[in-house]
């Protein structure tokens, strides 16, 4: 069974203008031990899949459908039950390092603080000494070279680089289920990126801890998951595994997407010129009738304009196009 | 011709906290952020310079020194073979032009995108204003009357380069003018930026963090680590075979389709307060020598190409 299971999940926002309707008819399973990257412009949704999943929507959404993880249903506990399931089970790595910090604790405080919870939901008796270890050895998993002086620290005192590892560290700490991390690197250098992914890559393996990588960088999602899926106006459009979704993309919107990276791969044999998708992501405000995607897609039918393709399972790929029977 | 820019050993830092008077009495020793340090770099005019560095080292502050947007703390700076003094800056900014990362932050937000566009002008022309536009996918009659928040982000940033265009300058900073755009934008304004320099036969710095894109605008590159020039040469022969062990290394790093394992350096960045003594790179370098810590290697020619390390001295 899947350790994560999404079905028919819509997400919606208040607002004044109306209801925006973010997420529509997601339905995602996600195994032990993967990696999926998903991947979409600003806008498409992406981080509020990360949120409902987390369940840290702001106060105007609304979320229907249901979030299996273990056989229960996250959509409908109270935000009592779920604390009980943060940390361990679910663990949200935010875009900005900054927010994911206490800024009047100190780092050993907020690491010893998770440590506590993992002990204590494992079943273990709490002892500080062990917590302390413990926070000291993640910190050195994650290469920081004198941790007992970073354990002083407050947040403000860091670089956004260090703040991002702290998180890891606790991500390390906490051994979550599901890790959920929300363009964890696009505030760091390539270089400390780098090290962050093979960070990631470890724990996955070691821990066999799920991970939902949301980035815009299509390279970055190459390099670290199993598998891709592309989100385009809140609507899942293509679901593969990495390596044939990258080879062979059958959406025309994944295919518009790979075709407009500016990858080293593509200039080994001399430089080409780079494609663009024409127009641009359309606003939740006034979505498209029939597929979201129709105003710019090269092989747009009549059918795409009037009604919305499903999910359709083609080999071993789900994809949302009327070129593939819709 | 002289090479359009020319920089000889040219210097910028920056205080690292406010002297107070306090400060002054007791006599505390100011702290001085080196952020470009010697540096020496030419640009022809016509090629596109890229300049990669991360966070911090300095390539920013290079771009506005070269703008004057910055004055040098030491050095020489030559414009079209001409010494740049403080007189001869006027001159200077008549042929530049700089685009910024964030369109939002960098476009006056109260004003419509005729006003913006020709503000260098110093008058309205609505001729100028219209071919700028237009040169840059914008519909003048849909878009000039319109303000920065009514668009989207490639519409900003198309603004902001039409903005730069419309005094036709020779030669343009670009400070990562795609990073804050998405992945299906970010190849439209790319391609537009190519087009212009063909179009108006501009000079371009490009600086940017992101090495692939680098790789797709530029003519030449240069590496830069803890504000100074590591290495510097042709396109493809610095990405086919990289020389400094800190570019090897940065190489390494980048996310690319087709390899799924990272080789990224150890460490961090150092601090430009308090650089390592001697090379800069040595704390985080896999070949490390006993000179590396003692002596600062001089950028110098190696097959056609400029590297600053003691593994290529003779």
């Amino acid at each position: 069974m899947a350790l994560l299971s999404i079905k028919d999940l819509f997400v919606g926002y208040r607002t004044i203008m109306g209801t925006l309707h973010v997420l529509d008819d997601v339905n995602l399973e996600i195994n032990k031990g993967e990696i999926v990257g998903i991947v979409g412009e600003s806008g498409s949704g992406k981080s509020t899949l990360g949120q409902a999943i987390a369940r840290v929507l702001p106060g105007n959404a609304i979320a229907s459908g249901s979030i299996m993880v273990d056989g229960v249903n996250l959509l409908e506990l109270s935000e009592k039950e779920m604390e009980n399931y943060r940390g361990t089970t679910v663990f949200m790595i935010l875009q900005n390092p900054f927010t994911s910090l206490n800024p009047v604790k100190t780092v050993g405080y907020q690491l010893m603080e998770a440590a506590r919870i993992r002990m204590e939901r494992s079943g273990e008796k709490y002892s500080e000494d062990r917590a302390y270890e413990m926070a000291i050895q993640a910190l050195k998993d994650l290469r920081f070279p004198d941790p007992e002086i970073i354990m002083l620290r407050y947040p403000h005192q860091l670089s956004g680089g260090q703040i991002q590892r702290v998180v890891l560290a606790m991500s390390l700490i906490l051994r979550p289920k599901i890790l959920i991390a929300d363009e964890p690197t696009s505030a760091l250098d390539v270089t400390i990126q780098a090290q962050v992914i093979n960070l990631f890559k470890q724990l996955s393996k070691e821990m066999e801890t799920a991970i939902l990588f949301i980035t815009h960088d299509i390279s970055l999602a190459y390099v670290i998951s199993t598998r891709l899926v592309v989100l385009y106006a809140g609507r899942i459009m293509e679901d593969g595994d990495i390596e044939s979704v990258i080879r062979e993309p059958m959406h025309p919107y994944t295919q518009g997407l790979i075709a407009g990276v500016p990858d080293l791969s593509k200039f080994v044999s001399g430089k080409i010129k780079l494609q663009s998708i024409p127009g641009n992501p359309p606003s939740f405000l006034d979505l498209p009738s029939g597929c979201k995607f129709h105003p710019r897609c090269p092989y747009v039918k009549d059918i795409c304009k009037v009604q919305e393709p499903k999910l359709t399972r083609v080999n071993n790929r789900i994809v949302r196009c009327w070129l593939y029977g819709g | 011709m002289p090479p359009i820019v020319k920089t000889v050993n040219l210097r910028k830092y920056y205080l690292a906290y406010k002297m107070g008077l306090l400060d002054r009495l007791f006599g505390k020793k100011p702290a001085w952020v080196r952020a470009v340090d010697n540096v020496n770099i030419e640009i022809e005019e016509g090629e596109t310079l890229g300049l990669i560095g991360e966070s911090g080292s300095g390539k920013t502050t290079l771009g506005k020194l070269l703008v004057t947007l910055e004055r040098p703390d030491g050095g020489e700076y030559y414009f079209m073979g001409e010494k740049v003094t403080e007189d001869k800056i006027p001159w200077v900014r008549q042929q530049v032009a700089m685009v910024f990362q964030n369109p939002y932050s960098s476009l006056n937000p109260r004003l419509t995108v005729k006003e913006i566009i020709s503000e260098p002008l110093g008058h309205f022309d609505e001729d100028r204003v219209r071919e700028a536009m237009e040169m840059v996918g914008l519909n003048y009659r849909e878009h000039s009357n319109k303000r920065p928040r009514e668009l989207s982000g490639g519409q900003v940033q198309r603004v902001a380069v039409a903005r730069a265009i419309v005094k036709r300058p020779r030669f343009i900073v670009l400070d990562e003018p795609t990073s804050a755009l998405d992945a299906s934008l970010q190849a439209q304004v790319l391609n537009l930026l190519m087009d212009l320099k063909e179009q108006l036969g501009l000079t371009y710095l490009f600086i940017t963090h992101n090495i692939a894109i680098a790789y797709y605008i530029s003519d030449r590159v240069a590496i830069m680590y803890a504000g100074k020039i590591v290495e510097m040469g042709n396109v493809d022969e610095v990405f086919k075979k990289p020389m400094h062990p800190y570019t090897q290394l940065l190489m390494k790093s980048v996310p690319t389709i087709g390899r799924k394992e990272l080789e990224p350096p150890t460490g961090e960045v150092p601090s430009l307060v308090n650089p390592p003594p001697g090379c800069r790179f040595h704390p985080r370098c896999p070949y490390i020598m006993s000179v590396c810590k003692e002596k600062e290697p001089p950028l110098i020619n190696v097959n056609n190409r400029q590297v600053a390390c003691w593994l290529y001295q003779q």
